[in-house]
């Protein structure tokens, strides 16, 4: 999909008609919008999402979803409701394809449903416009509403995929992104109520009361199931808002000259904190892959000092090694010749003295078996040695680490008592409303602990129950059927619940490489970015400990800045595998590529200048094409530079603001590429006018 | 690019796992999937819990 026009009218804080040509050059892919905070961007980004799916694609933080008519226009209107409309309309191309979509709502629709919009598609094909009789289903097809976060989205509220808690997140996008929704789709509905509920019912209707109880308590697990999976994804997001609240707060304080040093204190020492952890479960994985390996040595300590009192028993009684080994002197008898010539006849002096020699000799297999004896002892005191060692360092750095933690801990509740209990308002307000919100992310994890545990408890109830199910016999045939249709269904559901998995699994080093490709274009300081085994996106870095020993891979704990970049570097080569997704094996049948255009507003939002330049630099290739905004403080520096010097740009617009107030970090003036431009203009009404820039 | 051409053209995880299991199993979540194809991207889709009951009650006799 290739944007080609927006056109607002009305619509939020755009009065009357506006309109933005998108540029659609492939070497100067990219359209910039200057706007500064509270001028519209949150608007425009909106305007698109309204336009392909209504009240629905609105992102979370628009306020008052109710009112989409421009507020003054529509009292102006109130006269004329019908009339009065908000209109969005966006003229786009895909697969070689030419449509135009208009979506509208009228003022006197708003009042009573502001959800029921009018949608339609116009397609341009072979010189004639048709129009599609059923819009939302195209654009759906085209475009599904689940994609759409990943390519119109805020930059500043991305970072959150990048969390450790991410993982539904990460792997729900996968599946989205890179056409798995099918398989997803066909496990809920045929896990649904309306199917496997149906096939359950229909063989209580026909069997034993006894097998009728256990489908009834199935039926029970399997709601319980469903309930806790909810509440689960609830509280997935919960947690996403609640780390987004927190890091607002943070920021507020770090903003603030009260709060500013002691803030800073703390988020350098809940960095250290968070490498801490992680160092702390590295060194117990390793403990617990030294103890499974090499444990045994530390209990066969006691064997191995035995063996080792035999064989110095031994060799002190001169039985190792033999001096003499039997077969030798077995051989000579059976001879009937020594080795010095003198022959050794029955009933001889020399056969005796031979036959005496026999009492003492060595067998040689016992010999061979002492030899390997005591090498074994050698090496398994070399090995418990080491053991004993490795794990002592381990138990150590493991204690390190939690004194650390503790030291920390305290340090952290200094801070916590230091800023609740300052004089200044606005900081006593800012702590206790941030203490509330850690409260509620601690919560938060304990619930998802407790939910999780349960689904297992509930996944082992529910094994059990089919288990049992399955073993009672039915007798009427229709019980036999109705039996093996629910054994199909439940078949068919751990099969693609199973293909699903190896999708996603395969998929993840394609996915890796190119995370990596795109990371390395932004930062390369031995740093990588890594999707885990568990889908948990994280920068890595490796750290060598000792001289000689493997390095450690240790999680570099992440910034905000950091979050954001990983998190954009995994929807870019998302993006990037969507596009080529033919080439990538699948046993669905039919997934082609497809191109689509990434909206970002504030993608340097949160970063340092070396990330921005970095950023900058790469994020004309994420996408075929690219649609960014940015306000002054985000454009001006690193990014103008190296947009500036990489010829990217094909279009610029501005927002200019008409408004009552400022917003304290708006100007009034933006200077682009040389050029002063007005762009606040004091006015009782409010309103935002899209301007172009001309080269 | 070339890592991902270089892919060996045999079975996938996926589709090993596919054809290890029963015929009648194959043929079931193939027709699931084919009708779930046409409305997976719709909110609304009413008709194809009816759709998946009877491709079990047509195919599992």
């Amino acid at each position: 999909m290739i944007l080609e026009k927006l056109i607002v009218e009305n619509f939020r804080q755009f009065r009357g008609r506006q309109e933005i040509v998108f540029s659609d050059l492939r070497e100067r892919n990219v359209t910039l919008v200057h706007a500064e905070n509270g001028f519209g961007k949150t608007a425009l980004l909106n305007a698109l999402l309204w336009g392909f799916y209504g009240y629905e694609g609105l992102t979370d933080d628009v306020a008052h979803k109710e009112r989409i008519i421009h507020e003054a226009s529509a009292v102006r209107g109130a006269r004329d409701p019908e009339r009065t409309a908000a209109t969005v309309t966006i003229q786009f191309r895909h697969e070689g394809v030419k449509y135009t979509l208009t979506r509208s709502l009228s003022l006197a629709v708003q009042l009573v449903d502001h959800k029921k919009t009018l949608l339609t598609l116009e397609v341009l094909r072979d010189g004639q416009t048709l129009t599609e009789k059923m819009p939302q289903a195209k654009i759906q097809s085209m475009m599904p509403d689940g994609i759409s976060q990943f390519l119109f989205f805020n930059g500043e509220r991305i970072d959150h995929l990048a969390m450790e808690d991410s993982a539904p997140q990460v792997t729900d996008a996968i599946q989205q992104m890179l056409g798995l929704k099918l398989i997803r789709a066909a496990i809920d509905d045929l896990k649904h109520q309306n199917v496997r509920g149906k096939l359950r019912s229909d063989l209580r209707d026909c069997t034993s009361d006894e097998k009728a109880a256990l489908l009834d308590e199935q039926t029970r697990v399997d709601e319980q199931v469903t309930q806790l999976t909810e509440k689960r994804s609830l509280t997935h997001r919960n947690l996403a808002a609640i780390e987004d609240d927190l890091q607002k707060i943070n920021a507020k304080l770090e903003a603030n000259r009260a709060a500013h040093e002691l803030q800073a204190k703390r988020e350098a020492l809940e960095k250290q904190q968070r490498e801490l952890i992680e160092r702390e479960a590295t060194v117990t994985k390793r403990l617990g892959q030294l103890v499974a390996e090499d444990g045994y040595t530390l209990f066969a300590e006691g064997l191995v000092q035995r063996g080792r009192e035999i064989m110095t028993r031994l060799r002190s009684e001169n039985k190792i090694p033999a001096r003499v080994l039997n077969t030798f002197l077995h051989e000579l008898l059976e001879r009937g010749r020594c080795i010095c010539k003198r022959h050794l006849d029955a009933g001889t002096d020399e056969r005796a003295a031979v036959e005496e020699l026999l009492t003492i000799a060595g067998d040689q297999h016992f010999n061979n078996a002492v030899g390997s004896l005591d090498n074994a002892i050698g090496v398994i005191e070399g090995v418990l040695q080491r053991t004993r060692e490795n794990l002592q360092d381990a138990n150590r750095e493991r204690l390190k680490a939690r004194e650390e933690l503790v030291i920390i801990g305290e340090t952290l509740d200094d801070i916590h008592q230091k800023l609740g209990s300052k004089e200044d308002e606005e900081v006593h307000k800012l702590e206790d409303t941030r203490h509330k919100l850690q409260l509620q992310r601690d919560e938060a994890i304990s619930e998802l602990g407790r939910i999780d545990g349960k689904l297992q408890e509930l996944a082992a109830e529910r094994d059990r129950l089919r288990d049992a199910i399955q073993r009672i016999e039915d007798n009427e045939e229709a019980a036999k059927r109705a039996q093996r249709r629910l054994d199909s269904a439940e078949e068919s559901i751990a099969l693609l619940e199973r293909i699903l998995a190896f999708e996603i699994e395969d998929l993840r080093p394609i996915l890796n490489e190119e995370i990596n490709r795109h990371f390395k274009k932004i930062i390369d300081r031995g740093y990588w970015a890594e999707l885990s085994e568990d889908f948990v996106l994280s920068i890595r870095k490796s750290v060598s400990v000792d001289e000689g020993e493997n390095d450690h891979v240790l999680d570099v704990a992440q910034s905000t800045g950091q979050r954001q970049v990983t998190s954009l570097v995994f929807i870019a080569s998302l993006v990037s595998l969507a596009r080529r997704r033919a080439e990538i094996p699948t046993i669905l049948k039919g997934i082609t590529g497809a191109e689509y255009p990434m909206v970002m507003d504030s993608p340097f939002g949160q970063l340092s200048t070396r990330f921005r330049e970095g950023v900058s630099r790469w994020i004309p290739d994420l996408a075929p094409q690219v649609v960014i905004f940015a306000s002054s403080t985000q454009y001006e520096g690193a990014v103008a530079g190296v947009l500036r010097e990489s010829k990217r740009v094909g279009k610029r617009y501005y927002l200019s603001y008409h408004g009552p107030h400022l917003q304290p970090d708006a100007r009034q003036e933006l200077v682009v590429e040389g050029q002063h431009l007005e762009q606040y203009f004091e006015s009782p009404e409010e309103y935002t006018e899209i301007i172009e820039v001309e080269a | 690019m070339a890592e991902i051409t270089s892919i060996p053209t045999t079975y996938t995880r996926s589709q090993e796992a596919f054809l290890k299991s029963a015929e009648e199993i194959q043929q079931l979540v193939r027709s699931v999937l084919r009708d779930e194809r046409d409305v997976m991207h719709l909110r609304r889709r009413p008709e194809i819990h009816q759709k998946i009951l009877d491709h079990v009650k047509r195919i599992v006799r």
